[in-house]
This record gives structure tokens, C-alpha cells and sequence, in this order.
């Protein structure tokens, strides 16, 4: 083992440490379940170690961190999603059936009253701008709806407004005021 | 009722309608790729905004794209700490060369991070080399693993004050996983089977309030 290797190695385990560190806050930024943020950290860990043992590298490239990140959830994601295929595969007929079905019938059911109106009210308004409406009901403030689309605050607080009021109009035209939502 | 009373009572329905959402088949689902570009703003916007139209009425879409971004963000700030004018930490030697700058700077000095700091090696058997690294109180100090009669190994580590449980991983040169587990001691045994290729080995101590602190990765096994 060479000083040089034993150097990059030490480096590494700070970039670990350090992409650990800011893992912590992100993922609590956005609001990421503590299994999520671990699976993410040990699958970088075991990728830059990979780089350092098999691809032999000297030193790691600027972006390296970025692209071993993304690429690394993006593995995640799809293993994740292949594991949820597999177990449908091992359903019986009828309950796949119920599981492709959009929604729980039995949950449906027990839905209240103002989810079932939003549901309906959002497929009314205008189609550009329900996507803000949903992000907005789903806990995005207007700052974090602008840096996803890349617009300015401004501007993603004047499409969530139109979209809001819309869907306010709608909910209004079903019987649905604000203070019958108690 | 204010507006804000109100807002937070659609907000509580819309939950109810991702929750009733579930399970789904995810055959209709953007692709992860999609994901991604909506995260790195490619693509037209109209396609951006379907995606995220999709997002926002499927709650598994968002667990992957809340991974997704995470991922994304925290590598774009750890590697804009380096473009931030901190002092550059390592240097890679080649040969009796000129220092060649290790291009991620320190990480060292932000306030709060962790940072190995422990120097030499560890490898098998032990008193062949350093038995003990050096470390500080942001580090999980690994001591010299102990071989077991049985073909094991005793791996041990320094008590970290206030941690309420370890980590610890322990992956082969590919970087698979070979050993993963959590304990409460500050010891764990390594089977004699794990023991017959080179390893490495970290442990993380875990707090309480979800503070973590790393050891370095040092080897375990045979020379």
C-alpha cells in the first residue's frame, strides 16, 4: 500500500464525512425518512471506495462527488422500484387488480368530504397551473416551488396565487367555503 | 376561519387523497432519468411541469425525487465549500514529484463537520503496524483488531462519549457489504469466514438526536 493511496484514501473519508454532514441537513430540508438519507450515504461510500480500489484513480474530479451522488440515487431509485415489481409479480390476480387501481376503494371510502371537492376542483382549473396547486397543498412554499422551476420567487407567488384563487372559485362553485372546512 | 387555518385544512385533505393513493403500480411513473432532469431544470418547462404534476399525486415519485434532490444538493454544497476559497487539504505525491494539488479542497474547517483525522495503517495481523490511529473528539478512534482463536477477529474501537449505539460496516475491495450491524458495545466479532480477504472496516457512533460521528475505513485481513 503506497503513501499515495493511504493520502487519496484519507481524502476520501473526509469527502465521506463531510457529504455525510450535509446529507444531515438536506435531508431534513426535504423532509427525507433517516432510511432514505442512510441508503443514500453508504451507497456513496461504497462507490468513491469502488473508485479508489478498482478504477485506481489518482485524485477525484471536481463534479466527481456530484455525479457519484445523483448516479448512486439514481440506482437507489430504480432498485427500489424493481423490488416493488417483483412483489407484484408474486401477487395473486385479484390483488393486483386492487393494487394497480388509482386509488384504495376502501380508503377512497373513508375519504372526507373537502378531499373528495379538492380532488375534483383541481381537475377544473387550468391545466398549467395545477401543478403549483398540487405542490403548494403537498407543503411547498413559493420559494422552494420558484428554485424547482427556476423562476424567480416573484414569479412562482403570482402563478400559486392565480392558482390558488381558482381553486378557491371552484371549491366556492361546489358549496365549499372556508368556513365550512372546519 | 383565517386563510392560513384554511390553507393548512386543504393542505390536510390533499394528504388524505395522496394517502389514499396507495399502493400503485408504477409502470406510469416519469422515469428516474425524469426526475433528475426536472432536479437539473433540463428539458422544455412544460415537460418539467408534467412531471412534477405527476410528483405531486404520487407519494412514491416524491420519495424518490426527495432522494434524488438530496443527493443532488448535498454534493452540489459540499463541492461549492471547495469553490469557496477554503485552503486546499491534500496533496497526491506521485513519485518523487511536484506536489500534485488534491483537487477537494478541505472540508475540514466548516464549523460542525466531521473529519477523520487519523493517520497510518491498520492491517492484519496487528502489531505489525501503528496499533492505534489517531483521532479526536469527532472521531471514532479504531483500535487494532484482535485475532480470535476461532479465526475471527475482535474488532474494537474507542467509546465515544454520549453515543448510544455503532454502526458498523465492514465491505470487501469491491466495496459490497460484507458485514453490516448495529451494536451497543464497543466491540464487534468478525466470523472467521469474513476474515479471508482484505476489508475494510468503519463504525459510526450514533446519538441520540440523530448526530453521527465516522471512524476512518481501515483495513482488516490477511497482508
Amino acid at each position: 500500500m503506497t503513501a499515495e493511496h493511504d493520502t487519496l484514501s484519507r481524502a476520501i473519508e473526509s469527502t465521506l464525512a463531510r457529504f455525510a454532514g450535509v446529507v444531515r441537513v438536506v435531508a431534513t430540508r426535504y423532509r427525507l425518512s433517516p432510511a432514505d438519507r442512510d441508503d443514500l450515504v453508504q451507497e456513496v461510500r461504497v462507490r468513491l471506495w469502488r473508485a479508489l480500489e478498482r478504477e485506481r484513480i489518482e485524485a477525484l474530479p471536481a463534479s466527481y462527488l456530484y455525479r457519484t451522488a445523483t448516479s448512486a440515487a439514481l440506482d437507489l431509485i430504480r432498485r427500489r422500484r424493481t423490488t416493488r415489481e417483483d412483489s407484484l409479480d408474486e401477487m395473486d390476480p385479484s390483488e393486483l387488480r386492487l393494487a394497480v387501481t388509482t386509488a384504495n376503494p376502501e380508503q377512497r371510502a373513508q375519504l372526507s368530504d373537502l378531499a373528495l371537492r379538492i380532488e375534483r376542483a383541481i381537475e377544473l382549473i387550468p391545466e398549467s397551473r395545477r401543478p403549483v396547486v398540487r405542490m403548494y397543498l403537498a407543503g411547498y412554499g413559493s420559494a422552494e416551488i420558484g428554485e424547482l422551476m427556476g423562476w424567480t420567487e416573484a414569479k412562482a407567488r403570482n402563478l400559486l396565487y392565480r392558482g390558488l384563487a381558482d381553486l378557491r372559485q371552484r371549491l366556492e362553485e361546489a358549496g365549499v367555503t372556508p368556513s365550512s372546512h372546519d | 376561519m383565517t386563510d392560513q387555518a384554511d390553507d393548512a385544512a386543504l393542505r390536510e385533505a390533499y394528504r388524505e387523497l395522496l394517502d389514499a393513493r396507495a399502493p400503485r403500480d408504477r409502470s406510469a411513473c416519469p422515469a428516474p432519468e425524469s426526475l433528475l432532469a426536472v432536479i437539473e431544470r433540463e428539458g422544455d418547462e412544460a415537460t418539467r411541469l408534467g412531471t412534477l404534476d405527476h410528483l405531486m399525486r404520487c407519494d412514491a415519485c416524491r420519495r424518490d425525487f426527495d432522494l434524488l434532490r438530496t443527493a443532488a444538493a448535498s454534493a452540489r454544497e459540499a463541492e461549492a465549500a471547495e469553490s469557496a476559497g477554503e485552503p486546499p487539504a491534500l496533496h497526491v505525491v506521485r513519485g518523487g514529484g511536484a506536489p500534485r494539488r488534491f483537487p477537494l479542497r478541505s472540508l475540514a474547517v466548516a464549523a460542525g463537520l466531521v473529519i477523520a483525522v487519523g493517520v497510518g495503517m491498520l492491517s492484519w495481523p496487528p502489531g505489525t503496524r501503528p496499533p492505534l490511529l489517531r483521532g479526536d473528539e469527532h472521531t471514532v478512534v479504531l483500535l487494532a483488531p484482535e485475532p480470535r482463536a476461532d479465526g475471527g477477529a475482535l474488532l474494537r474501537w474507542r467509546a465515544v462519549p454520549g453515543a448510544a449505539a455503532y454502526r458498523v460496516e465492514v465491505f470487501d475491495a469491491n466495496g459490497r457489504t460484507v458485514v453490516a450491524d448495529t451494536v451497543r458495545d464497543s466491540t464487534f466479532v468478525l466470523p472467521a469466514g469474513a476474515v479471508n480477504q482484505q476489508l475494510r472496516w468503519m463504525v459510526t457512533a450514533l446519538h441520540g438526536d440523530g448526530h453521527e460521528v465516522h471512524s476512518r475505513a481501515e483495513r482488516v485481513g490477511p497482508e
